[in-house]
């Protein structure tokens, strides 16, 4: 059942057995999941953006063009999701942003290093969060889950040339508001 | 690579965790994909209407176009039988068996019947008389569940079904009826 | 946004904080909330009318399918858009009253869509809320109460005495007997009921003609039928 292909999967569900869905979700929930947290918004929040989107998936299963290819259909379904669930995702900068203040407000003596990590992850999602939503699931999908170019084109449905636009507009980005890590001397 | 692309990566890097979705994420989809109502006659026309880059073998062709005729030729219903005892039993492709419905209507032309299961499109499913006698039967493939519906004459009489368990207000001045369906027979 | 030096400790605190005061924070929706398929087949005017209520009932996880298909069936009867509003409003203050009152008795219990539904409808039948609860406490699993609760409704309707009705439906869910015969009872009940048959014997000839045995006799109270 395990060597299924997600084609093989989605055909048993459309003749009836809805259980065979459970190897799908099994199958994304982690990506899904990691995208959602990734475009910024909180856990509870991302739960049910992804809990959402694989019942949606389900409802228009029938509507799946290739099967073979569930994952980026599903993908579209939760990025389309998360486009609707507005502003909460500002949830998640306020969480880096509470860790920053721990930092600062710590009594303890806090080793160098990490204070430099939670700030700079703080400032990096911060960052983010300025970012045009295109550009930023473009950075997300390439160095966070790892997918290329033309992996990136096909699963938002634009052009290479688009895709290479919004990641150098958002590299850009990055640099212009965290230009202080871009000065100092960085471990690679 | 660019000292720059360096950078980058190192500051995206930095908000990698590693997210492994809860336990209870899977348990929540699959209770909600269970308690789906998906009106199984539209399901069935989603499967065999769906694009496809599958290809078929002639037989599997042909039995797409076998299930193609059932599902747009509901109200035949393939035993031809009259009566609740004739129903199909269910097919081995674990779609439930058959709700018949039935209204008596010798002076109708048309008698076609809605209902929340077929998100109200009038004219959804369609009633056959085969015999000519005003005798018009439509075989319904529903889950097991509690629906509201109505029969329409003459694509604008609506009326309740004055077979049905129970007839509910519709809330607008009208009457629904109510069919409840359960596993194995039909009511 | 402001570019802000990031090279002291303030700089980059207040830019953290102008940042998160820049993306407020709005009153979550939930993301259900808006459903393309559904108001792609919705004209505006109706959907301006019934998209606060459809969010609301979302938000505090009311069953929104439902109350879809109310409007859904409002438009296939022609109703004005105002009404298909009212109705639909007041369907989802059912469903919460409902599942208020029966959370209030029952704080763990878990309701589905269709189970919640059903339970509004035999509210609106005349059943109140503390025996719709002690007909679901006699659930000895956790299969669906959505066609009991349905026949519950469907028995006080016709006139059987809630203690009966409670009575019978507690004893047809706490002992498993098989929904598609459960279902047959209001139909049933309706062939025995006549002048000279009130309602409780009805019920109870109901129950034998489909092999139901009679439901223990508890207290005072007599088993349908007498």
């Amino acid at each position: 059942m395990k060597d299924w292909s997600d084609g093989d999967v989605v055909e048993r569900v459309l003749s009836g057995n809805r259980d065979a869905f459970g190897l799908l979700v099994e199958r994304y929930q982690d990506q899904m999941l990691a995208y959602v947290k990734y475009m910024g918004f909180d856990d509870a929040t991302a739960y049910d953006v992804v809990q959402d989107g694989f019942v949606r998936a389900f409802r228009h299963l029938g509507r799946c063009g290739d099967p073979e290819r569930f994952d980026g259909w599903l993908f579209r379904i939760v990025a389309n999701l998360c486009r609707t669930a507005g502003k909460r995702r500002s949830k998640r900068a306020m969480e880096a942003l509470d860790d920053h203040r721990s930092t600062l407000v710590s009594q303890e003596p806090t080793p160098h290093e990490r204070a430099e990590e939670l700030d700079m992850r703080a400032h990096v999602e911060s960052a983010l969060e300025t970012l045009p939503d295109d550009q930023r699931e473009a950075l997300v999908l390439m160095y966070l889950q790892g997918y290329s170019v033309n992996d990136i084109a096909e699963l938002t449905d634009a052009s290479q040339s688009a895709v290479k636009m919004r990641l150098k507009r958002g590299r850009d980005a990055l640099k212009d508001r965290l230009g202080s890590y871009f000065t100092e001397a960085t471990p690679a | 690579m660019k000292s720059d692309e360096r950078i980058i990566r190192a500051l995206m890097e930095s908000v990698r965790e590693d997210i492994r979705a809860p336990e209870s994420l899977r348990a929540d989809v699959m209770r909600r994909v269970h308690a789906i109502r998906v009106p199984v006659w539209r399901r069935a026309l989603d499967w065999v209407l769906r694009p496809r880059t599958l290809r078929l073998s002639p037989a599997g062709g042909l039995a797409a176009a076998g299930a193609l005729a059932v599902v747009l030729y509901l109200g035949i219903g393939s035993m031809g039988g009259g009566t609740p005892a004739d129903a199909p039993v269910a097919q081995e492709n674990d779609e439930p068996a058959p709700t018949r419905f039935v209204f008596i209507a010798p002076e109708a032309s048309t008698v076609e019947m809605t209902g929340d299961f077929a998100d109200w499109d009038p004219g959804a499913i369609r009633l056959r008389d085969e015999r000519g006698t005003g005798v018009w039967i439509a075989d319904v493939p529903l889950e097991p569940g509690v629906y509201q519906y109505v029969f329409i004459v003459d694509g604008q009489e609506w009326r309740p079904d004055p077979q049905a368990v129970s007839q509910v207000e519709d809330g607008f001045g009208r009457e629904n009826s109510v069919v409840i369906v359960s596993e194995a027979v039909e009511l | 946004m402001n570019r802000v030096s990031l090279g002291s400790r303030l700089g980059r605190l207040v830019m953290a904080v102008g940042l998160v005061m820049a993306a407020g924070l709005a009153i979550p929706e939930s993301v259900t909330a808006q459903d393309p398929d559904f108001e792609s087949r919705v004209p505006p005017e109706v959907l301006s009318v019934v998209r606060p209520v459809l969010q609301q009932a979302s938000a505090d996880g009311l069953p929104v399918s439902a109350l879809q298909a109310k409007v859904l069936e409002g438009m296939a009867k022609r109703v004005p858009a105002q009404r298909i509003g009212e109705v639909v409003a007041g369907l989802a203050g059912e469903f919460r009253a409902v599942r208020a009152g029966l959370q209030e008795q029952l704080p763990s219990v878990a309701l589905t869509d269709p189970e919640l539904v059903a339970a509004a409808m035999a509210s609106r039948q005349g059943v109140p809320t503390d025996a719709l609860a002690r007909v679901w406490q006699s659930r000895p699993d956790a299969s669906t109460m959505e066609v009991p609760v349905t026949v519950l409704g469907e028995l006080v309707r016709r006139g059987v005495p809630i203690p009966d009705a409670v009575g019978v439906m507690s004893h047809v869910v706490n002992s498993r007997v098989p929904m598609n015969v459960a279902a047959q009872i209001p139909g049933r009940f309706d062939g025995a009921r006549g002048p000279d048959t009130p309602p409780g014997a009805a019920l109870g000839q109901a129950l034998r003609m489909l092999n139901i045995p009679d439901p223990p006799i508890r207290g005072k109270g007599r088993g349908p039928g007498g």
